[in-house]
């Protein structure tokens, strides 16, 4: 049967690919064709953060698809793991210092992985926390930020508690 | 002389690193974009190399970038988390209008979204922050709620008063009973006795009396105060624009509607009152007990300490429950409404069984959830009940021992005894209070998320109600639905009265968008939209959407008749109107071929009509109230072509005194129109009748080609 164009998944990999910075953007050599600048799409955004990579050109139509950042070089590898976490920019929450609730919003004081402390606000708290499988948790503050838990059975007790109310 | 800065905007994520924090601002002067961290200038750009700064949003950040002049070059600039997202969008914007203009528009700097006091973000509809309220605010609104029946509801708890009044003569009246009478083997006075007896029953006929009174006026406050509720949520619900609203299921709505209101309803008006009456009785008993045997009211008050500790080991884990039950609850609620609103899919994709597992799955989990409170609770309560059973022995043993001794009488002792009652009472009933409050806060709160929601689209202070005539202009309109995500851009159109226009172009260019905003369902980020020349910001809603008629792709009709749906939108349209726009729907005849007309049952419970047919009621009901500006949304998609020949035409015979915009991807269904207009990546790419357009040989033209070229397949094939 002849493979229908339209469906089929055009695999990028070691072999037919490979990227480089320009500009400050992330360019890419296909076969004899080179891309200035494309723009990477994770698929599964909370399932497969480095499988499952879409490969946009510019004119926002796919070129192809990673199946996994892990079949290229170690620098190529690197570059891509740069530019998808610059491009999502979504912050691990480490512990949760404190958590008030007034008025429908709710005021959040966290450390991060980097050991930062931030704070943020949101509204609405239930809706904007959407669990992902049945320990993975992802907040979305009022400006648009992304906070994400990757292990709730992880939390220190007390980071739990605070937020137990929520799950 | 130092250049005079134009604007400017922080940014604080590095460019390239993707964690890496940093503390950037970028100004723009008459001659350059300066990029600095810190105080360091990082780069600074000419601005005459500069042909348009760029936007690209990422997942919670914004890339900000320019395309060079020279070569179309793209560079990146800085990066900003999306607090710093819409400032830099803004900035972008605006200065692509600096570039292109030379005018810089207003508002550059606002900030009109953070508290003043904490920098913590504001609720805009009331324009407070909600970290810096007042605590007592909550009360006030609460006492919002009651205000208006606060008659029926202190009456009742005056009555209550002359109830506990009575409550507390009653053990007077008994002691004087048993002491001066039945312990008296000297007296002889049985008239006493007798009216001691009549004096009590009389006492017990008054009390129950006003008991039904008491109660028929807390149920008229609680009835009064729980539709009040109701109404209030659901207009509050109501203003909201769609996007708001549609961010919540149904299920839920309707949860916080009936569940909620009932639950803060039956707080305010039969729990706190009675805990009011409880404490004042409680006061009055341990008053008197107090001042009598102080003695015997230390061992009363015994069990109190455990009852409160008890209830203060137990709070965090019922407050989570009791929200984790609303949570599953309201989950329940939407599976149910979910799995009934799409039951043909799911019948169709034969997913019954994998459904009702959905909602099995839910409804375990509220019955678990529900089994772990009550299970709680009747551990929790016989806890009490054995501290409050206890003190009732130690009173038993040193009452009866001052009986022994000859210094209580036992009058005196059924006196007390009932007092003790009376202190035990109120100790339940506080027993109760955390239970009641946690559930009240639950329901409350969700009821305050929904009141306290921002409406985006309100009527301007001096909104008119304008008698349109049909002319549209629609000037430099820029919009999105969220910031960065640019659907429209510069859209301009004037759109004459009694002209037929065609939205055409690909799917997700922003056809239905610009729709939604002359409807104004939501309002336009940048320029402006006017209606015979008047803001439609300044129209109000309510004159605006009754002079405009809508019909959808997805037709949603009302339970109830078919007649109702047509004259839904004017009530008091005649017979003879509701049958004039049907026979130009092209529905009167199928209406009439049914057994009950035009009284034929139709929406959930009703008749099983074609989507063809219910598209044509649809219309129906948009031509009733002859509205001065039509707008078809994909109107006919579902009608074959002849029967949408025939509505096209009859539409076209009556659009002469109506502005039309129609969106269609069967080209074929503007053929009518007098100007087509092609929507292209949220542009107006291409303006004119079909024979310019096609002429031009352009999208429209590619478009026509496409679909000639699917009707030959289909002929083909």
């Amino acid at each position: 049967m002849e493979e229908n164009q339209a469906t089929k998944i055009i695999p990028l990999n070691s072999e037919n690919a490979s990227f480089f910075v320009k500009n400050g953007f992330l360019g890419m050599k296909y076969k004899e064709q080179e891309f200035s600048r494309v723009f990477l799409h994770r698929i599964f955004p909370f399932e497969k953060e480095w499988e499952y990579i879409s490969v946009m050109g510019e004119d926002l139509q796919e070129i192809g698809i990673i199946k996994d950042i892990d079949c290229f070089s170690e620098s190529i590898k690197e570059l891509l793991t740069q530019e998808l976490q610059r491009k999502y920019y979504v912050q691990k929450v480490e512990k949760i210092v404190q958590l008030k609730e007034r008025y429908g919003f709710s005021y959040w004081n966290i450390i991060t992985a980097e050991n930062r402390q931030v704070n943020f606000t949101m509204q609405d708290t239930f809706r904007n926390i959407l669990r992902v499988g049945e320990d993975k948790a992802v907040l979305m503050d009022v400006d648009g930020n992304r906070f994400v838990i990757e292990s709730i059975s992880a939390l220190d007790r007390k980071s739990y508690k605070k937020i137990e109310l929520y799950l | 002389m130092e250049e005079k800065t134009l604007f400017s905007f922080g940014y604080n994520l590095h460019p390239t690193k993707p964690f890496e924090l940093l503390n950037g601002k970028v100004t723009v002067t008459e001659k350059c974009l300066t990029v600095f961290v810190g105080d360091e200038i990082e780069q600074c750009i000419p601005l005459e190399k500069i042909a348009e700064l760029i936007t690209n949003m990422g997942v919670g950040c914004v890339f900000l970038s320019y395309k060079e002049k020279s070569d179309g070059s793209i560079h990146l600039i800085c990066r900003g988390d999306a607090r710093h997202a819409k400032k830099i969008i803004r900035a972008a914007r605006d200065f692509n209008i600096y570039l292109e203009d030379g005018r810089l528009p207003n508002g550059q700097n606002e900030n009109h979204n953070k508290c003043k006091k904490c920098g913590r973000p504001i609720n805009s509809t009331s324009g407070k922050c909600a970290a810096c309220r007042d605590k007592k605010e909550t009360f006030k609104r609460l006492w919002g709620f009651l205000s208006p029946h606060k008659l029926f509801v202190f009456s009742s708890i005056s009555l209550y008063f002359i109830i506990s009044a009575i409550n507390l003569l009653l053990p007077i009246l008994q002691r004087i009973g048993v002491d001066s009478y039945i312990q008296n083997q000297n007296s002889k006075d049985i008239n006493g006795f007798i009216l001691v007896v009549l004096s009590m029953l009389a006492l017990q006929f008054i009390m129950r009396a006003i008991t039904v009174v008491r109660s028929q006026l807390l149920i008229v406050a609680s009835n009064r105060m729980l539709v009040d509720m109701r109404n209030q949520l659901f207009q509050k619900i109501s203003q909201l624009s769609i996007s708001k609203i549609t961010k919540h299921t149904a299920g839920e709505l309707m949860h916080r509607i009936s569940n909620d209101t009932n639950a803060v309803e039956r707080f305010l008006t039969n729990f706190l009152p009675g805990t009011l009456e409880q404490l004042v009785v409680f006061v009055v008993v341990a008053a008197y007990l107090l001042f009598f045997d102080p003695m015997l009211f230390l061992l009363i008050m015994i069990p109190t300490p455990f009852v409160v500790l008890s209830f203060r080991f137990f709070w965090h884990l019922m407050r989570t429950l009791f929200h984790k039950r609303w949570q599953a609850a309201s989950k329940t609620n939407t599976v149910l409404h979910d799995i009934f609103s799409g039951i043909r899919v799911v019948k169709s994709f034969g997913m019954e069984e994998r459904e009702g597992k959905r909602f099995d799955d839910s409804a375990k989990e509220e019955k678990n959830l529900q089994q772990k409170t009550d299970g709680i609770w009747s551990i929790l309560m016989p806890i009490i009940r054995f501290f409050v059973g206890f003190g009732e022995f130690v009173i038993l043993f040193y009452v009866g021992n001052k009986i022994l001794d000859g210094s209580m009488t036992l009058g005196e002792m059924a006196q007390f005894s009932a007092y003790a009652g009376m202190i035990y009472g109120p100790l339940g009933m506080i027993a109760n209070i955390p239970r009641h409050f946690i559930h009240f806060m639950t329901a409350s709160s969700k009821i305050f998320e929904i009141l306290d929601e921002e409406i985006d689209v309100i009527d301007a202070e001096k909104s008119v109600d304008l008698d349109i005539e049909g002319n549209i202009d629609i000037k430099d309109v820029s919009f999105g639905y969220d910031s960065g995500n640019e659907v429209l851009h510069k859209i301009n159109l004037h759109i004459k009265k009694g002209e037929f226009i065609g939205l055409v172009g690909p799917s997700g260019v922003g056809k239905s968008t610009l729709i939604n905003l002359v409807m104004r369902l939501y309002d336009v980020e940048d320029g402006s939209i006017t209606v015979d020349g008047v803001d439609i910001r300044n129209i109000s809603q309510d004159s605006l959407r009754s002079q405009i008629g809508v019909v959808l792709q997805e037709t949603y009709l009302f339970s109830g008749t078919v007649y109702q749906n047509i004259a839904y939108a004017k009530p008091t349209a005649t017979m003879e109107e509701v049958i004039s726009v049907a026979k130009l729907a092209g529905c009167h005849e199928f209406i009439t071929k049914m057994p009950d007309g035009y009284n034929s049952k139709v929406g959930e419970k009703g008749s099983t009509l074609s989507g063809g047919e219910r598209q044509r009621i649809a219309i129906a009901r948009a031509l009733l109230h002859n509205p001065k500006i039509l707008i078809l949304d994909e109107a006919t998609a579902s009608l074959d072509t002849e029967t949408e020949k025939q509505i096209q035409d009859a539409l076209a015979n009556l659009s002469k005194e109506r502005t039309t915009i129609a969106i269609a991807h069967r080209l074929s269904t503007l053929r009518n129109a007098t100007r087509l207009v092609v929507l292209d990546k949220g542009r107006v790419a291409e303006v004119g009748t079909h024979d310019e357009l096609v002429a031009r040989k352009g999208i429209y033209y590619g478009l026509v080609m496409a679909q000639r070229e699917m009707s030959n397949i289909d002929i083909n094939d």
